[in-house]
């Protein structure tokens, strides 16, 4: 046990002290957050606005229309409607003989022109009515906040939260002695492999799940998102993300030889994947889940984004069991993968 | 008799395109220094490689005190210290902790492991640079770190593979001085080098190697009294015909002359008064030398001899 | 031409990474412009998506499914009510409406009869809300004897007002294929910062350590020859990549080149190329290490395609990150590729920029360079 936590202490020290290792792996997807956030933070909270209607001066439907109470009334004269549509003063227009003027199409002036054509289609009706009918909602509403945007910063999260993968790659060049000398001297030693990677996977762990935690924070303190509202769940869904990346690190280090080239097979691996569960923009995940969506099913980053949203926006479970069946099951694979390289403990070259 | 500690026989590596080593055979007896010589790429590192079990081999085998070595040898690892060509120490532990960490893989004890610890640093010399990284050492400094890694639980078997390559000449004597101590202290050493100086200086025996093959075995006399050459002459005159040179050759005892620049180096089998000979042949000739020494051979003219080659670069 | 000659000999020697890391991301690319010319749609049609769940199959609940299919797109939805949040939430949906079994008795009654998912923050909301309350209101107002007169209600319905659309110039219709071309290039801008700091990077990162010899010999070269061919050594690369990308639009593509007005996105890319190539350079002075160039190539593709309007478009960005992103090339870059021009003269200035871009890296890419020979 002592040479369990002497390792870890040692190996940690050499893992931290790594300053720009240390600095990218925290500071990175804060920065990375921040221009998300620069981008999308304005469209993550929708607000409705009063819809602004022109009308001509003394018109007649002045009347109707300011019954309505999401609709605001303005009277413009027809010369000067170009300028206030240029400035954004009105959403549409309406002569008196119900006819509508806009200058672009868009979902205002679309409920625009539906009321307009109520009183129309109510005229056209032609029943004796008494005003009353309309004042009933028919309607029951379920109210699901829509947030198609958060996909992404769920999916940034499920990023980041396996970049123990860089980690990992260094930890198995530490012991594969065809990777490195410092290998070489290690394997002469008593010290069992197994025990050495163990350590390095702890280290590797709790070094990225600070990081994670940094972000967290910076995005629920700083920027202002709240993304958490089930934060066992959550924790758990991170948690084997990190377990994910390191252990993927450690099967992308022993499997190869090349350094530089392993840190960029691992970055290109989880950045294909974060675009898959829809990091760059929600719709790729929607047109993924529309045509392949096996392959959301078995996507560690989407598992984990998915189960992310689904925990803390819908607060539904109903798939995490699965997601966690799946993280748990590649981690064993790539264990298991990983020990058949591992196994073999002298070279054909060094 | 002192026991064997380690035995290699017709050990055979092939690298996809090379053979690195070619029925290598090698024995090591307890309290030797044994230096492993021969120009870079010959196979010296591969054979340590493959000795401890971290490279494959294709055919022979390897014994280490008396047990066949592998992979999960980890009683035998206890007992070796190995210090590697390329400095191999953690970039981001100092030079203490680095020192501290490789001890605490063989030394489980506190107290011990802090004396050794001491011991190590003091042995190397690294005690005002305890706090420093590796990356701010000189190249001396860091061979040294590299050393005490290596040496620090007091193994009984030492492997040390190239030492002092691209060492100052300062740090360089503190390292064979070193060696010397480690020996004297009990440890059996197997040394590699390319450097003729040093193995000549330092090994109680050695073991000219060549395209992974041993090609010979001995302490420094028994190896140089294996060659022909027993004494070479260096000589520069100011004016030489080459029927001259002809004519030299007919001295008792001369093997070979050759010419290298303005000298001549005429080599003697043994034999006696060479030099004088020699002297009289050029009073006879009315010849005028600027300088002219005798030298005993060295082991580059034993490898010179064994294969045509100068050890030196 | 030793530097170029070893630079290249380096690259070649990394090509299965370098080939596996453009295959990865010109995936991607593909993916992301197939799926932009639906994408555009959404912005410009003002159709709501809505599932619709028929619990009742009365006559009035197939009147009203009818009425809001005419209006609306529906799209397939399972009962299920995880299922249904979860595609409000990830807007595949604006609503989902289900019609229960006493639909018509509660209708009559004047009663809460149907059930909506949608969210409430949003227009979308509303206007669904207000197309079933007036389908219904209708409806009842021809109630009689016990039944409706859908016929009258459905004639009422398609009356429809007379919307005259003011022009304000730049809103022609897009062709589906210059959507293509358009996602496709604004996204291989991504791809572009992304693979050229990461494989340079890499190539640089190899050519430094492993070639200390060979930087001993180089050491004697003049300053500039040095930087100059390993520039050329970088260009040659880049170029190679960049390549990669305009050879497969004109493969896909083909014929429908024609369609559009190709030049632009040509010269717009090969402009912004080079002003990356620059950046590249500039960073490859600065840092060597690997986990700050892997770092800088996901921070600055990623950073300055979402502030720029990589993937979602400039107009709908907030002013403030327009003007954050106005510092960075990818802003210019995507401006142009975005704009609806008919001749380059008319985005002299944004290619200005991006070549400006390019000289400022340029120069201090050699600044640092320069000071990193003299330490």
């Amino acid at each position: 046990m002592s040479h369990f936590i002497r390792n870890c202490i040692y190996q940690g020290k050499n893992l931290f002290r790594e300053g720009s290792y240390t600095f990218w792996v925290i500071l990175y997807p804060i920065i990375l957050a921040t221009f998300f956030y620069a981008a999308f933070g304005g469209m993550m909270d929708p607000s409705f606005e009063d819809l602004k209607v022109g009308v001509e001066e003394n018109s007649g439907i002045t009347h109707v229309l300011e019954e309505i109470d999401f609709i605001n009334i303005y009277e413009v004269s027809k010369d000067e409607l170009v300028q206030k549509f240029e400035n954004d003063e009105i959403d549409a227009f309406v002569d008196d003989n119900l006819n509508l003027t806009v200058n672009k199409s868009g979902i205002n002036q679309t409920i625009i022109k539906e009321v307009v054509e109520q009183i129309k289609q109510t005229i056209k009706l032609n029943r004796p009515i008494d005003g009353s009918e309309f004042s009933v909602s028919y309607v029951l509403g379920r109210d699901q906040e829509s947030n198609s945007l958060t996909v992404i910063f769920y999916s940034l999260i499920a990023m980041v939260s396996t970049y123990g993968v860089f980690a990992g790659v260094e930890t198995a060049s530490l012991i594969q002695a065809n990777l490195s000398n410092i290998a070489i001297r290690i394997n002469s030693t008593p010290l069992k492999k197994q025990n050495f990677l163990i350590a390095g996977v702890m280290v590797s762990l709790l070094l990225n799940l600070f990081a994670n935690a940094a972000l967290l924070l910076f995005i629920n303190y700083i920027l202002k998102i709240h993304l958490f509202n089930n934060i066992k769940y959550s924790t758990i869904i991170i948690l084997l993300g990190n377990l994910f990346g390191v252990i993927l690190g450690i099967f992308i280090g022993v499997s190869n030889k090349k350094s530089s080239t392993k840190t960029l097979m691992a970055i290109a691996i989880t950045l294909l994947l974060s675009f898959f569960s829809g990091m760059m923009g929600p719709w790729i995940k929607v047109m993924i889940d529309k045509h392949v969506p096996f392959l959301s099913r078995v996507n560690p980053i989407s598992i984990m984004s998915n189960n992310l949203y689904r925990i803390n926006f819908l607060g539904s479970t109903k798939s995490l069991g699965e997601g966690v069946i799946i993280l748990i099951g590649y981690c064993i694979m790539l264990l298991f993968a990983s020990y058949l390289f591992l196994r073999r403990k002298s070279y054909d070259s060094i | 008799m002192k026991e064997m500690i380690v035995k290699v026989k017709n050990v055979v590596k092939r690298y996809s395109e090379k053979l690195a080593l070619d029925h290598f055979n090698m024995e090591v007896k307890e309290g030797e220094i044994l230096g492993l010589l021969g120009p870079n790429g010959c196979g010296k590192t591969t054979a340590i490689n493959c000795i401890l079990s971290l490279l494959n081999f294709d055919k022979g085998e390897i014994q280490l005190f008396g047990q066949k070595m592998t992979p999960n040898s980890y009683d035998i690892k206890r007992q070796i210290g190995l210090v590697p060509q390329e400095v191999s120490v953690f970039e981001n532990l100092t030079v203490r902790e680095n020192i501290d960490y490789f001890c605490g893989l063989y030394v489980d004890d506190k107290n011990t492991r802090r004396r050794y610890v001491d011991e190590a640093i003091e042995f190397v010399g690294l005690k005002d640079y305890v706090k420093y990284y590796p990356k701010k050492l000189s190249g001396g400094l860091k061979r040294r770190l590299n050393i005490a890694c290596g040496i620090v639980h007091k193994p009984k078997l030492i492997f040390l593979d190239e030492p002092t390559v691209a060492v100052d000449a300062q740090s360089r004597n503190f390292i064979l001085e070193g060696i010397r101590k480690l020996n004297q202290e009990g440890s059996t050493i197997i040394y590699t080098t390319h450097y003729l100086e040093e193995a000549e200086m330092l090994c109680s025996r050695i073991i000219i190697m060549d395209n992974g093959k041993d090609l010979v075995s001995g302490t420094t006399e028994e190896l140089k009294a294996m060659i022909t050459t027993s004494e070479k002459i260096v000589v520069s005159f100011l004016s030489l015909e080459d029927e001259m040179i002809d004519s030299m050759h007919k001295i008792p005892h001369v093997v070979d002359i050759e010419k290298k620049g303005e000298d001549l180096i005429i080599k003697f089998e043994n034999g006696n008064n060479n030099l004088s000979n020699l002297i009289s042949f050029i009073t006879e000739h009315k010849l005028t030398y600027r300088k002219l020494y005798s030298q005993l051979p060295t082991l580059n003219d034993v490898f010179l001899e064994l294969t045509g080659r100068e050890l030196r670069d | 031409m030793t530097v170029y000659k070893y630079f290249i000999k380096v690259a070649l020697k990394n090509k299965w990474i370098i080939i596996m890391y453009i295959t990865i991301f010109f995936v991607m690319t593909l993916l992301n412009s197939t799926d932009a010319m639906k994408r555009e749609e959404s912005f410009v049609e003002t159709r709501l998506n809505i599932g619709i769940i028929d619990k009742s199959m009365s006559e009035l609940s197939s009147g009203l499914r009818e009425y809001l299919e005419k209006e609306n797109n529906i799209v397939d939805i399972l009962e299920d009510e995880e299922y249904i949040k979860e595609q409000i939430f990830l807007e595949i949906a604006d609503a989902v409406i289900i019609i229960p079994e006493d639909f018509d008795q509660k209708v009559v009654n004047k009663k809460e009869a149907i059930l909506i998912y949608k969210d409430d923050r949003k227009p979308q909301a509303l206007q669904i809300e207000n197309q079933v309350n007036k389908f219904l209101a209708f409806a009842n107002i021809t109630y009689k004897d016990g039944r409706f007169e859908l016929e009258d209600v459905k004639e009422a319905l398609n009356e429809s007002v007379e919307v005259q659309l003011l022009s304000s110039g730049d809103s022609y219709a897009r062709t589906g294929v210059d959507s293509w071309f358009r996602f496709y290039y604004k996204f291989t801008g991504y791809v572009i910062i992304g693979v050229y700091i990461a494989i340079i990077g890499l190539v640089m990162s190899d050519f430094r350590d492993k070639n200390v010899d060979n930087r001993r010999k180089i050491s004697s070269k003049r300053f500039l020859d040095f930087n100059k061919e390993m520039y050329l050594g970088q260009l040659t690369l880049a170029a190679a990549v960049t390549a990669v990308f305009i050879v497969a639009s004109m493969l896909i593509m083909g014929k429908k080149l024609g369609e559009v007005y190709y030049i632009k996105y040509l010269v717009n890319l090969i402009v912004f190329s080079f002003s990356i190539l620059c950046l590249t350079f500039l960073i490859s002075n600065i840092t060597r290490n690997k986990y700050a160039i892997t770092a800088l190539s996901t921070v600055l593709s990623l950073g300055t395609s979402f502030i720029s309007g990589v993937m979602v478009p400039q107009e709908l960005l907030g002013d403030k990150v327009l003007a954050i992103a106005k510092f960075f090339p990818m802003y210019y870059f995507v401006k142009i590729n975005d704009s609806m021009i008919k001749s380059l003269l008319e985005v002299r200035y944004e290619l200005f920029m991006q070549l400006l871009f390019a000289v400022v890296f340029l120069l201090i890419g050699l600044i640092f360079s320069k000071r990193a020979q003299k330490a």
